[in-house]
């Protein structure tokens, strides 16, 4: 009997107890959809806070305002201004004086506001820069120009859109020489950027991160010097220093803060970020939720294993008359192990090939009402497959032992 | 003269249960030549079925030796016997012995799935053995749509579909009226014509007329072994 006719005879063996093979393949139906819903998710989580750190810059340190009001602290606010009047253009040119290892400071004052081109209007945020900044956020222009040192020393009213502003605002239609008005102010745009794809969120529980192609970049003189802020407001949202020797991130990184408590009185009204290391907490965290989700999985695969063997064990009971008339008619005991074999692997495979599809089904649901990123990578369906077959052949080869065990006369005997 | 097909001597088979011992043969021998028609007859519990299933290769005997066609069966593995009750021996049960859900066709084909004969060769030699029992209009039943005569009829087709010398059947009417019994033996009659060995155990002596010669058993050894005079015969 060949391999074929073995499947066939087991097909049939299992159709016959369709509910049975149905409850017997469960454990292993969501063993592995779990698996792959797991990793699915743990993936794309994994991407997103990857694309999130990268379009920070790998090489950047950040020193971000910390807006204490933000986070419940009134208190310290009022003694804390008195001391620092919080970043500041002062702070970037201290640190590009004073840092050796600074390829790029780039000051920023961001503030939120809304863009008006023609009809269309987009809430987005404003970033008041240098040009620079094109290089520290890894940028590239899809039309246009950045705008130049020059457009920063004669504040010049221009601005160069991000991929999602420039959607928002003109669709499809070509904005350079087009004006865009901010707060009153308009703005001829110079420059488009390309799309870096990166949705918004909080990295490692730190830093805030948007989507950058939603930000209209202008001139940071421009900005202080158009448009009115409420006068306790720190100058500048942010610093970003470019470091050139990226190996020496995290000193490069005291250092910063060892300048910036000096010129802030040891104020602490700044946080200072470095992307790259964020990376590496965000990949430990990703290995201990691979390692609990892994556990978890193994655990349901390991009990659906159980239920495999447990329902063999009956199936070679049920059947000792079945093996005593194959076996009285020439079938060898390998014969009796394969056929047991092959129908406790087909279960497992055909429960792994449903937990497969259940386990591309549940991180679509997810991503559609949760909204969270997904991403079912082909190794992990490789890999259920494979333990699938495991936990078949694993936990079907004792009952199938069994079964080839017998002796031809005492299987015929079996009442 | 002809020669053996079949050799025993000193066979000896005990049961061991536990406290006590069963002998079921002790120390039996016997001969059995080619296209011999026997009947083996005996009260119940005097090793008939004992012997019958060690002669098929079912069951290993405890001491003793046998030897089928020259080679020693004794001293067989398992995959040699598996190979003798494929291709050597038939073998016919009182209580029929088949799957119950395959049909007829199926049924009869299972011998020939265990000795690698091409599927479409299969369904052909089953047919002719189906149709060489008067079963050609029964091929697609399953055993439970069959009577017990029709269910007896398949598993002999089943026992002649992969052209086995020998033919051992278990009380093969025991289980079947005395009419449809008749019919049974009508067939092995012909089988024996055809040339096959035919062993048979049987308790009634209207059965055992059918064959050529009458072994009788009591505890475990041979107690007469004669041939039936053709006035006799059935
Ligand atoms: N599997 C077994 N276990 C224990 N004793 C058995 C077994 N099979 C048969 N026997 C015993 O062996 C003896 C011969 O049995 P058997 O060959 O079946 O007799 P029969 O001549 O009626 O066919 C009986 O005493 C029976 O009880
Ligand atoms: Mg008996």
């Amino acid at each position: 009997m060949n391999l074929r006719e073995t499947a066939a005879l087991s097909i049939v063996g299992l159709t016959s107890h369709k509910l049975r093979t149905l409850l017997t393949m469960l454990g292993i139906i969501f063993g592995v959809a779990a698996v792959i819903a797991m990793l699915s998710i743990g993936e794309g989580a994994k991407q997103e806070s990857l694309e999130q750190i990268r379009q920070m810059g790998i090489s950047n340190i950040i020193v971000q305002h910390w807006d204490k009001s933000e986070d419940g602290l009134e208190d310290a606010i009022n003694s804390d201004r008195n001391l620092s009047q919080g970043l500041s253009r002062e702070d970037a040119e201290a640190i590009q004086r004073i840092f050796p290892l600074a390829e790029y400071v780039t000051p920023q004052r961001e503030f939120k506001s809304k863009a008006l081109a023609g009809s269309n209007t987009f809430n987005t945020m404003v970033v008041g820069t240098t040009p620079e900044y094109l290089t520290v956020l890894n940028a590239r222009m899809s039309s246009g120009v950045f705008f130049s040192a020059e457009d920063v020393t004669e504040t010049r009213r221009v601005c160069v859109l991000g991929s999602d502003a420039k959607r928002a605002l003109f669709f499809f239609k070509d904005p350079i020489g087009q004006r865009v008005k901010i707060r009153s102010q308009w703005f001829t745009v110079i420059g488009v950027l390309e799309d870096k794809g990166a949705a918004g969120g909080k990295i490692g529980g730190v830093l805030e991160v948007r989507n950058t192609d939603e930000d209209i970049y202008v001139p940071l003189t421009t900005v202080l010097r158009r448009f009115q802020f409420a006068n306790d407001e720190a100058e500048l949202t942010q610093i970003t220093v470019k470091v050139t020797d990226s190996e020496s991130l995290s000193e490069a990184a005291t250092i910063v803060r060892a300048i910036m408590n000096r010129r802030h009185r040891g104020v602490e009204d700044f946080k200072i970020a470095i992307p790259e290391e964020l990376l590496r907490q965000s990949q430990k965290t990703q290995q201990i939720f691979n390692v609990v989700m892994g556990c978890i999985a193994g655990i349901s695969l390991l009990v659906g294993g159980i239920g495999i063997m447990n329902i063999m064990l009956a199936s070679v009971l049920e059947r000792t008359r079945e093996i005593g008339i194959r076996r009285a008619l020439g079938a060898r005991r390998k014969d009796i192990l394969s056929q047991f074999l092959v129908e406790s692997l087909m279960v497992s495979l055909l429960g792994g090939t449903i937990g497969v599809i259940l386990g591309y089904a549940i991180p679509e649901v997810i991503t559609l009402y949760a909204g969270w990123r997904t991403i079912v990578q082909p190794w992990t369906i490789a890999l259920a497959f494979g333990v699938s077959a495991a936990v078949g052949i694993g936990f079907g080869i004792y009952p199938a032992r069994q079964a080839a065990l017998l002796s031809p006369i005492d299987a015929l005997r079996y009442e | 003269m002809n020669a053996s097909v079949i050799q025993i001597r000193d066979l000896v088979k005990t049961y061991d249960m536990g406290a006590t011992q069963v002998h079921a043969l002790r120390g039996l021998s016997l001969d059995i030549d080619v296209n011999e028609y026997v009947a083996i007859m005996g009260p119940s519990g005097s090793g008939k079925s004992t012997l019958l299933n060690i002669l098929g290769c079912l069951d290993v005997s405890s001491s003793g030796q046998y030897e089928l066609n020259g080679q020693q069966v004794s001293e067989m593995d398992d995959d040699a016997l598996a190979h003798i009750r494929n291709r050597e021996i038939g073998f016919v049960f009182q209580t029929f012995n088949l799957l119950p859900r395959s049909d007829a066709l199926d049924n009869v084909e299972l011998p020939l799935v265990y000795s690698s004969v091409p599927p479409s060769e299969r369904r052909d030699r089953a047919v002719n053995a189906l149709e060489s029992v008067g079963l050609a209009d029964r091929m697609h039943h399953r055993p439970n749509e069959l009577s017990g005569g029709q269910r007896q009829r398949v598993a002999i087709a089943r026992a002649l579909v992969n052209d086995p010398a020998i033919i051992l059947a278990d009380e093969p009417t025991g289980a079947l009226d005395t009419r449809t019994g008749k019919e049974i033996m009508e067939l092995f009659r012909q089988l024996h014509a055809q040339g096959n060995t035919i062993i048979l155990v049987t308790h009634e002596e209207e059965i055992a007329c059918y064959s050529h010669r009458i072994v009788r058993f009591r505890d475990g050894v041979v107690e007469r072994d004669e041939p039936v005079s053709p006035e006799r015969r059935t």
